[in-house]
C-alpha cells in the first residue's frame, strides 16, 4: 500500500520519505522512485525525526495496525505540527477517534462496502 | 462503587490486581492472553475479560464509568495510547495511568493528553543516580585530603537534629550540608530544609570540624 502511494507521489514530482520497519518493503519501490527511505519503527520518535517529519506538508500513516497509525498520526499532528495527516483505519469503531483529532481517516472496509453497494445495486435496476 | 480496570501486562497486573482487591476495591482485568486470563480468573476475585484492550467492544464489557480508574500496562506504547484515548472518549474516564515503555514517549504521551505515565527505565535510572550520587560527587570535586573532607551520615531515630531545620542547627562555619537523599529524591538543602530520620546527609567540611559535625548530627555517645 505504502509503496503504491510512494511511487505515485514521487512520479508526480513530490519529495517523498518512507519509514518502514520492514526493509524488504523498499524493494517494492519503482526504479524511478527518487525519494528517501528510513528503515525503522515509526513509533520511535527518533525515526520520525530522521525523516524530517517537521518539514512535511502531508503525513500518511498506512500500516496495517490502527493503534500504530493513531499514535504516529497524533505525533505528526500534535508534536510536529504537520497540517495534513491521513491514516488508514481498519476498525470502524476507531473512525470517530481519529477524526476528533483532525486526522483524515480512510477506512478500507467502508470504501469496500461502498464499492460493493454500487456493484450490488446497479444490476437490480 | 468506583472500580479499577487493568488492561494488559503480565505478572505486574496480577500483583497489582491482588493488592487493589485487598484494599477492598472492585477490579476488572482485561488481557489478550487466554491462558493468563484463566489463571487470573482462578486466583483473583475479579472480573476477567479475555480480549484486545484496544478494541471498543472489549472495553465495553468492562462497563466502564467515568469515576473508574484505568491502568494500562501493555509493552506496546501505541496500544497503550489507543486504549487511553478510547476509554476517555467513549466512557468519559479521566483517571488513567499508562505504562510508557520508550522513555522518549513520556513527553509525547503528555503532549497527547495522557498525563499520568510510568516509565520503568526512568524510574530505575532515578534510583541508580541516587546510588551513584556519592561516587560521582567524589569524582567531580577534587578533594584534597588535608583541606576538605566529604562525609556521609545516615540520620538515626535518636539524632539530636531530627525534625530540625538546618538553620537551627549550629554547624561550624567550616562546614556545609551539600545534599540530602531522602528515599529516592535528592534534596538540595536550604536553611528551612527539615532533617528527617533516615535521611542521608552529605556534608563537606574541613577535617578539623569533622568530629564536631558528627556529634551534632548523630549525638554524643
Amino acid at each position: 500500500m505504502g509503496s503504491i502511494v510512494a511511487n505515485y507521489a514521487s512520479s508526480e514530482g513530490h519529495n517523498v520519505v518512507i519509514i518502514d520497519k520492514n526493509e524488504k518493503a523498499f524493494e517494492l519501490l519503482s526504479p524511478e522512485f527518487s525519494g528517501f527511505t528510513v528503515h525503522g519503527d515509526a513509533t520511535e520518535v527518533e525515526n520520525l525525526k530522521a525523516a524530517k517529519i517537521e518539514k512535511a506538508d502531508v503525513f500518511l500513516a498506512l500500516t496495517n495496525n490502527d493503534n500504530v497509525n493513531f499514535m504516529v498520526s497524533m505525533i505528526a499532528k500534535r508534536v510536529f505540527g504537520v497540517r495534513k495527516v491521513i491514516a488508514r483505519v481498519y476498525d470502524p469503531d476507531n473512525f470517530e477517534l481519529f477524526q476528533e483529532f483532525d486526522i483524515n481517516a480512510i477506512s478500507p472496509i467502508l470504501l469496500m462496502s461502498e464499492a460493493l453497494k454500487g456493484v450490488l445495486i446497479s444490476p437490480m435496476e | 462503587m468506583m472500580k479499577v480496570v487493568i488492561v494488559g501486562g503480565g505478572k505486574v497486573s496480577y500483583y497489582l490486581a491482588k493488592s487493589i482487591i485487598e484494599k477492598g476495591y472492585k477490579v476488572v482485568v482485561i488481557n489478550k492472553d487466554e491462558k493468563f486470563c484463566k489463571e487470573m480468573a482462578m486466583k483473583l476475585k475479579a472480573l476477567v475479560i479475555n480480549g484486545d484492550g484496544t478494541k471498543l467492544n472489549i472495553l465495553s464489557q468492562a462497563e466502564l464509568l467515568k469515576e473508574d480508574i484505568v491502568v494500562i500496562l501493555t509493552p506496546r506504547d501505541h496500544d497503550n495510547l489507543m486504549t487511553a484515548h478510547l476509554v476517555r472518549k467513549f466512557f468519559g474516564v479521566e483517571r488513567i495511568v499508562s505504562l510508557v515503555n520508550d522513555p522518549e514517549n513520556v513527553d509525547i504521551f503528555k503532549e497527547l493528553g495522557i498525563n499520568t505515565v510510568v516509565n520503568l527505565t526512568l524510574l530505575i535510572n532515578q534510583t541508580l543516580e541516587t546510588m551513584m550520587f556519592a561516587d560521582e560527587i567524589e569524582q567531580h570535586i577534587p578533594i584534597e585530603e588535608e583541606k576538605l573532607v566529604f562525609v556521609k551520615f545516615e540520620l538515626p531515630a535518636d539524632s539530636p537534629v531530627k525534625d530540625k531545620a538546618l538553620k537551627d542547627i549550629k554547624l561550624p562555619p567550616e562546614s556545609i550540608v551539600s545534599a540530602i537523599i531522602r528515599e529516592n529524591d535528592v534534596i538540595i538543602p536550604r536553611g528551612d530544609t527539615v532533617l528527617k530520620e533516615g535521611d542521608r546527609v552529605f556534608v563537606m567540611c574541613s577535617p578539623r570540624v569533622q568530629t564536631r559535625v558528627t556529634e551534632l548530627l548523630l549525638g554524643v555517645d
